[in-house]
């Protein structure tokens, strides 16, 4: 199914226990763009993305994912919510006691079921070979390199052609230079797939590297939506503060 | 603003606190306890989320894993049971009820309970840690984010591997304390193996050792309920699937001693 809008998010209110974290969200999200999700450490950009991707119930509000309204009535969403999204976790998420290959072959053997085995082997392969983990099929999660073990988590996450990819921290804990490679294959996934994809992160570099759009998150609340060149002329002072701040950084280190 | 200093809660306000826990832990097992016993039963006709082998995999880690501590452990108890009791048959002349004790003793009471502890310590245990592990590795919401039920993909295999494997290590254990009875009856106490066997199958009806079976089968499944909700709670970092790896431990315990109680009640009034 395809939209203009993918993703369509309103009044979002969520939070743990008796804590608030995110106090009416509004957020929305075009076909085919890179949306960054930042603020700072605390601010909801973590729990914005589990409500919107149906990992957490929000308290109140609409998460319309495809034209179709996030329903939890039954307690979990229905099965087919996941079926048009793919989530990149941020340490990869790897099923651990299973290998790198049964790992990107979970999604299919749920969503297609009547799929061959040897096809079903064959996809697999493919969708390594997308993330430049060809012949890693054999591995184990606990084999693999931090990079790697994202780009195994990338490839599950894609596997099932998922029409919106959301990736939590995809560069945290990751150095520079496989940093920047895998913000190369996101962008590269992006135009190559027409995949839409949220991702959460507060490294600027990658921003710079990957954003179609950013929206900064403070205390709960969206405080600017917009592309990055504004947001470091008309945009509250918090977030133009934000980002000078990451800027000076990332010159020192 | 210097904020005011945190009261320390009432005695009554900490019995309120502990009771809303209890109540709390009762509501998620009930609810663990159902959606378990549907994915263990019905559930099986759902679509092919688990790996081939997966349910033999749990049964060779949960359950084979175990047997050559269960028959050590098993034939020690045996051993000491008969040299004590032994000793004592013997000043009234009554040794040949040495296999009815060793015997009755095994198949009613220690093989079940012994062989479920050992596993509430061995399998509980690493079940908990390793779902745990899973939570705070987002390894269960990735599982979510596949439309993977995880009590469908994590109790299914468990609840059946432990809910085959630990009868027959009870079963084991049973043979091995017998065996081991039988050893001290024949060595220190000069019976004779086919008097201790007639004996033996005198004293214990088929009667019972179903009634062993039954209790093990229970057990199994306490223990597997608790050691996945212990798991599946987890809430924090390292230090949290330490906790709950103790806590696991000490529930199945309980819960393995209550409800042997229960059989006892059940089973003799």
């Amino acid at each position: 199914m395809t939209s203009s809008t993918p993703l369509r998010v309103q009044g979002l209110r969520a939070g743990y226990g008796e804590q608030q974290v995110l106090n009416g969200v509004d957020l929305e999200v075009a076909k085919g763009e890179i949306r960054i999700v930042l603020g700072s450490s605390g601010c909801g950009k973590s729990t914005l993305l589990k409500n919107v991707a149906g990992l957490e119930q929000p308290w109140a509000g609409d998460v319309v994912l495809l034209e179709k309204k996030l329903d939890w009535s039954e307690g979990v969403p229905p099965g087919e919510f996941f079926e048009n999204i793919g989530i990149l976790f941020q340490g990869g998420a790897l099923i651990s006691s299973l290998t790198v290959g049964e790992n990107v072959g979970l999604p299919l053997r749920i969503r297609q079921r009547n799929m061959p085995s040897a096809a079903l082997r064959e996809k697999v392969r493919f969708k390594l070979r997308q993330v430049g983990l060809e012949g890693a099929e054999d591995k184990l999660p606990g084999e693999l390199s931090g990079g790697m073990r994202k780009r195994a988590g990338l490839a599950r996450a894609l596997a099932a052609d998922p029409e919106l990819l959301f990736c939590d921290e995809p560069s945290a804990g990751l150095d520079p230079v496989t940093s920047r490679e895998l913000d190369d294959l996101l962008l590269e996934l992006r135009d190559s797939l027409r995949i839409t994809m949220v991702v959460v992160t507060h490294e600027l570099e990658s921003i710079r590297a990957i954003a179609d759009r950013i929206t900064f998150l403070s205390k709960g609340h969206v405080i600017f939506d917009g592309i990055l060149n504004d947001a470091a002329r008309n945009s509250p002072q918090e977030v133009q503060d934000f980002l000078a701040r990451r800027a000076t950084f990332h010159k020192e280190s | 603003m210097q904020s005011a200093p945190k009261r320390e809660p009432s005695f009554a306000e900490q019995v309120g606190g502990w009771t809303q826990d209890g109540l709390r832990e009762i509501r998620t097992l009930a609810l663990l306890l159902s959606e378990s016993l549907y994915h263990s039963t019905l559930g099986l006709r759902k679509p092919k989320t688990l790996l081939p082998g997966a349910t033999a995999l749990q049964m060779m880690r949960l359950g084979s894993g175990a047997l050559p501590i269960v028959l050590m452990l098993s034939a020690l108890i045996g051993f000491t049971l008969a040299m004590q009791s032994g000793f004592q048959l013997q000043k009234y002349g009554a040794l040949i009820f040495l296999a009815d004790g060793v015997g009755m003793s095994m198949v009613m009471e220690i093989g079940p309970v012994m062989t479920a502890v050992i596993l509430a310590g061995r399998s509980g245990s690493a079940i908990t840690a390793e779902i745990a592990t899973m939570v705070v590795q987002e390894e269960v919401a990735a599982l979510r984010s596949m439309a993977i039920n995880p009590v469908h993909y994590l109790v299914l295999p468990r609840f059946w591997a432990l809910s085959v494997t630990q009868p027959l290590l009870t079963v084991a254990s049973c043979l091995a304390g017998i065996l081991s009875g039988l050893a001290v009856g024949v060595l220190f106490f000069q019976l004779s193996p086919s008097n201790f066997m007639d004996e033996l199958q005198q004293a214990i009806p088929m009667r019972y050792v179903w009634q062993g079976v039954i209790k093990s089968v229970t057990f199994a499944w306490l223990i597997v309920f608790i050691s996945v909700s212990k798991g599946l709670n987890v809430r924090g970092g390292a230090d949290a699937v330490g906790r709950a790896t103790t806590a696991c431990v000490v529930n199945c315990i309980f819960a393995i001693i209550l409800a042997d109680a229960v059989y006892s009640f059940i089973f003799y009034m």
